[in-house]
């Protein structure tokens, strides 16, 4: 009987791979249907919409960032400014003394708790990992719907289905959603040019409303079915056992890992000196930082892409925020709040680094300026935030989502005073500060900046890329243009807190040269 | 693919924190923190983590243990040090005057008339003085650490304590059996050199610490290339340069070492090797660099040159001229290199064998960590060998004792377990690894001890303890005997005049000076050296309310000091602003003269 059940079995498994061959777009001549588009009547999309827009906003407008500070908070802040000004004009020393101090005392702290950080994720590895073997021995997979947000980017349309079509993961199983804004034919036409197979569809988004990924998510969380959710960016390249490697991760993990975040790295690292310092960064904060703040625990601010969710799970903490710039890092911190975790998978997703200057900048303001939104949205209940996160949650949650922006703001205000320092030979700031306040300051700021680059030629050594020293030796002058975007973001935040900033993509002349995913599968 | 009526939408999001955590993990993201017991946790993370998680919690698995072990041998060597240490300073009255001068420096920082980070100096290394200041605060509640400088020796006596237990790490780390490594380590901290420096109060015993901590991480690193101990080895490499100069030549050596082991290891083509070297050797190496640069940027900012522990007029160069003459003369006609010879020999005799026998056994183990120690302190050997007989040091028998643990640790690299198990005569190998051992640094203790007596290859050693085995020991023979109390009498003389603050130019350089500045019980009357108005006062003592001038008479290190030098004839005639009030004649000390100023303003204070 056992015999005759595998002797079937291997009948249906060579059928079905006749089938599969005879089913391979390539081999059928003939003009195969365009893309599959989600239609939806009038009353249903606009229901959606809704959902998708206010849907977090209705339901808990403490958590939306739909007004980026309360009325209290919006006090509170004239409160603290105008005591700080009023104690300026009257005790300008004292004040400022108090203040370098305060600063110099959360630098080293933050400094510290980096290193030791770093320092836990190197010595036990605390990524998720899953063996090929495991990967690809995993049965029942469950259906997972793999959500793309494109917006007029045309000329990644072919590449992107391509990649996806990669994805090592039964075809019947997944579901995978292109978000399509309706006005954007471009895009359309090149999904419809592109002929997708069965297991894509093509979802408008209707207009109204903030214009935002998020926005498009959460309509796509509408339609979506499966047990999981995935999302990537249109111009990623996800390593192909990545789903099934998540499934099993989370089949073997506790019920309250909701979420898992691939680790993204950049094929076109090696374009030129901001691609590679980019890539350097990355690598820091989803080899080590990630990892390690999802080893202890305590939230971890997503990465925007190559993540797979547990569809309940996200619809339960509302989706994604629309206004909120990195929804991303948002929703991470929703998750824990809820009481759920989150997990950093070992296996990579590459995408494209930004080359060029000022489309990093705009890139990064946009993310600086989110960290602010979500470090201003969930500090509006600070007393909750703690009950909820816990002591080491609510320092964490401070230290990465508002003290990242924070930094780069501080970084060349202490640069600046520095070389002041070293160019007066210390009389100027030593007529402003007393030596117990200035050297503790100057050996912290000096000592700690030096760590933080050393940091990253080690991780640079330990992820096996030297060809990335030198950037990483380089970094100082990364910070500063970071410093110039958190300046813009702070700007912006004030101006237009739900702006969308778009990064533009295929500014890399030659994707194709890039090298597969899998040779940085680890 | 009827979508729209299947899909839930979540009418309200649910109560945060209204879900409860799940019970007991299946299997843990991770280490949580909380979990304390090594075993559990070793049994946890070995089903989550992959090989390296796995070494990495052996070492969290022995942390108890290792920690116990490591106190049973701090413990009584400390007391041994502190206590010898004790007797040094109270008891025999023998002071060390460069660890005097390092720990005065301390004191400057913290209660001079302008207390100030500056004040502690370029001349060396900051790291021994910083490492007194915890100890200085507490002066208040028994004077002796500051007034006897004692602070000082307890330091010492720590940080050699905690070489021992360091040595003994090293020892176990390169799999040298229990008896042996027990054996080795007990003779290593009974060493007489060793014994001696961590009594002291001086630098060795820091220095000595430092770079045992490198070449520990160092040969971690070496045995199962784990990146975060080469990190550990480079920042304790760092500190050691912190507290002395010649850590530069086995960072230069040890990053030599690092960049080949890290570019055979590396795979891929010549280049990916190379880079992955030259990466090894900088991780390795710019902890020390930093520390370097930051150091020079410091002294250059502050006193205006970057290299003050090496050209200033107080430093090693100066020094040398002056204090080169006395060592040359008391060497007593032995040729420079045979002097050198005659101290490698009297420190380490065996040296040569024990490394030999390292080579040996490493390459039969095919284990390369022994290479550690031998760049590390083998490097700080041959800097001072080379240094000496180039004619850049002075040449004192303490700048070679690195071959002491250098010696401990080759012999326990020569007697290294095979990694396969032992098979039979398990007691006599045991017991002749002890013998061995015995056979090897037993001689080095006896040639070490008699070496230290013997003013030709030890004049500062003889000096500073001849007097206590001497039947007749005379001022004239150990000038050092009676330094304290020639200084303690200067400053209780001064103390007795209650004089106002700054009233008493003074150059700190000179021996006995700090002396006076540790002893006085109104150190705020002084304006020394470290004082950053120390140069306007010196220019214009009057206009400043300085009231007395100490000099030194001229010659030997007296021709360095800022005051005769820009008053050349001051100690003789007053040159024509002061008048001589007293001359202390005290036994150990220079003769120093007391002036007090009579010039009027000679114009305004500028600066």
């Amino acid at each position: 009987m056992v015999l005759g059940e595998l002797i079937r079995g291997a009948a249906s498994r060579t059928y079905s791979r006749m089938l599969s061959k005879a089913l391979e777009p390539d081999s059928w001549p003939t003009a195969r249907p365009a893309a599959r588009v989600v239609s939806l009547d009038e009353a249903t999309s606009r229901a959606y919409l809704r959902r998708s827009i206010d849907g977090l906003y209705d339901a808990t407008p403490d958590l939306s960032c739909k007004e980026t500070t309360t009325p209290d908070q919006r006090r509170v802040g004239l409160a603290v400014g105008t005591a700080l000004l009023v104690l300026l004009l009257v005790e300008t020393r004292i004040t400022l003394m108090v203040i370098v101090a305060l600063l110099t005392y959360l630098y080293a702290v933050v400094v510290i708790y980096r290193v030791r950080l770093f320092r836990r994720s190197m010595l036990s590895d605390s990524l998720l990992q899953v063996s090929d073997e495991d990967a690809l021995a995993l049965e029942d997979l469950p259906v997972i719907t793999v959500l793309i947000p494109a917006y007029r980017e045309p000329e990644v349309i072919a590449r992107l289905l391509q990649d996806i079509r990669a994805l090592d993961y039964p075809t019947s199983r997944l579901d995978v959603k292109l978000l399509i804004e309706a006005d954007d034919p471009e895009t359309l036409a090149a999904i419809h040019a592109a002929r997708p197979p069965r297991h894509f569809s093509v979802v408008l988004i209707p207009e109204g409303g903030p214009r935002t990924k998020p926005k498009a998510l959460n309509y796509g969380l509408c339609l979506a079915q499966g047990e999981f959710v995935a999302v990537y960016d249109a111009e990623d390249r996800p390593e192909p056992l990545q789903l099934r490697r998540a499934v099993a991760a989370f089949r073997r993990s506790a019920p309250d890992v909701v979420c898992l975040q691939g680790r993204l790295a950049y094929y076109n690292s090696g374009h030129n000196l901001i691609t590679k310092w980019f890539e350097a960064e990355y690598l820091a904060w989803f080899r080590f930082f990630l990892p390690g703040l999802a080893e202890r625990n305590v939230p971890v601010p997503l990465g925007g892409t190559s993540n797979v969710m547990r569809r309940t799970a996200l619809q339960e903490v509302g989706g994604w925020d629309p206004y909120n710039v990195t929804e991303d890092a948002d929703l991470g911190i929703r998750f824990h709040r809820a009481g759920y975790r989150t997990g950093v998978l070992a296996s990579v997703t590459l995408e494209e680094a930004n080359s060029d200057f000022v489309n990093w900048a705009k890139q990064r303001s946009r993310w600086q300026k989110g960290y602010l939104q979500t470090w201003l949205v969930h500090m509006r209940q600070p007393a909750r935030l703690w009950r909820e996160l816990g002591p080491r949650g609510f320092f964490n949650f401070n230290f990465f989502v508002g003290g990242t922006p924070l930094l780069a703001l501080m970084n060349p205000i202490f640069w600046a005073l520095t070389i002041l320092w070293f160019v007066t030979e210390s009389t100027l700031i030593g007529d402003l500060f007393p030596p117990i306040i200035y050297f503790p300051a100057l050996i912290c700021w000096v000592i700690g900046n030096a760590v933080v680059v050393y940091l990253g030629v080690v991780s640079v050594e330990l992820d096996g890329q030297p060809e990335l020293a030198i950037a990483a030796l380089l970094a100082p002058l990364y910070w500063v243009m970071m410093s110039v975007a958190a300046y813009k973001a702070a700007w912006q935040l004030v101006r237009a807190p739900s702006l969308w900033e778009k990064t533009a993509h295929g500014l890399t002349a030659n994707p194709a040269a890039a090298p597969p995913a899998q040779r940085l599968a680890s | 693919m009827s979508v729209e009526t299947e899909t839930r939408i979540p009418t309200q999001p649910r109560s945060f924190r209204g879900i409860i955590r799940a019970g007991e993990l299946q299997i843990p993201l991770g280490v949580p923190n909380r979990f304390a017991r090594p075993a559990a946790l070793a049994e946890r993370l070995s089903r989550t983590a992959g090989t390296r998680g796995r070494s990495a919690l052996r070492h969290v698995g022995d942390a108890c243990w290792r920690r116990r072990v490591g106190l049973s041998f701090f413990l009584p060597t400390f007391s041994l040090y502190v206590a010898l240490g004790a007797f040094l300073a109270f008891r025999y009255e023998s002071f060390n005057g460069d660890a005097q001068a390092r720990l005065a420096n301390a004191y400057y920082v913290l209660f001079s008339r302008d207390p100030h980070m500056g004040a502690i100096g370029f001349v060396w290394n900051p790291l021994p003085s910083i490492s007194v200041m915890p100890l200085l605060l507490l002066k208040g509640l028994w004077p002796a650490l500051a007034t006897r400088a004692f602070a000082g020796n307890i330091m010492s006596a720590a940080f050699m304590a905690g070489s021992v237990v360091l040595i003994h790490s090293i020892l176990r780390d390169l799999h040298v059996r229990r008896s042996a490594r027990v054996t080795l380590t007990v003779l290593f901290a009974l060493q007489p050199m060793i014994v001696y420096y961590g009594a002291n109060g001086m630098s060795e015993g820091i220095f000595l610490f430092f770079l045992l901590l490198t070449c520990r991480r160092l040969s971690m690193w070496l045995g199962d290339g784990r990146t975060w101990d080469l990190v550990l080895a480079g920042v304790a490499l760092a500190f050691a340069y912190l507290a002395r100069n010649e850590a530069v030549m086995p960072a230069i050596l040890a990053a030599a070492v690092v960049a080949v082991v890290g570019a055979v290891r590396a795979s891929g083509t010549l280049k990916a090797r190379a880079r992955s070297g030259a990466l090894h050797g900088f991780l390795f190496a710019s902890p020390a660099a930093f520390a370097f640069s930051m150091w020079a940027l410091l002294s250059w900012i502050i006193v205006g040159h970057p290299f003050e522990q090496f050209s200033s007029q107080y430093g090693t160069a100066a020094q040398l001229g002056a204090v080169g003459q006395g060592i040359k003369a008391g060497r007593g006609g032995i040729p420079a290199d045979r002097y050198v010879v005659y101290q490698l020999l009297a420190l380490a005799p065996l040296l040569p064998l024990a490394s030999l026998g390292a080579l040996w056994n490493s390459l039969r183990r095919r284990d390369p960590r022994a290479l550690a120690p031998a760049a590390v302190l083998g490097g700080v050997l041959a800097f001072a060998v080379v240094a000496f007989l180039s004619g850049q040091t002075a040449g004192w028998l303490r700048y070679d004792i690195t071959a002491v643990p250098l010696a401990a640790l080759m012999v326990g690299a020569a007697l290294a377990r095979p990694s396969t198990q032992d098979r039979g005569w398990r007691w006599v190998r045991r017991a002749l690894a002890v013998v061995l051992a015995l056979a090897v640094i037993v001689p080095s203790m006896v040639t070490s001890a008699v070496a230290m007596t013997d003013s030709r290859v030890a004049h500062e050693e003889k000096d500073l303890l001849g007097y206590l085995y001497d039947k007749h020991p005379t001022a004239q023979k150990y000038p050092h005997r009676y330094r304290f109390r020639a200084s303690d009498e200067i400053a209780r003389y001064l103390d007795a005049k209650k004089l106002s603050r700054g009233a008493v130019l003074m150059d700190t350089f000179t021996p006995c000076v700090p002396f006076v500045a540790l002893a006085s019980r109104h150190p705020q009357q002084f304006v020394i050296t470290n004082d950053r108005d120390f140069q306007p006062v010196l220019a214009d003592p009057v206009t400043f309310n300085a009231r007395y001038i100490l000099v030194p008479p001229k010659g030997g290190t007296g021709d360095l000091d800022e005051i005769n030098r820009t008053y050349p004839s001051l100690y003789e005639s007053g040159a024509g602003i002061a008048a001589l009030e007293h001359e202390f004649t005290g036994e150990g000390c220079p003769a120093l003269r007391l002036y007090r100023l009579t010039g009027q303003h000679t114009g305004s204070p500028s600066g």
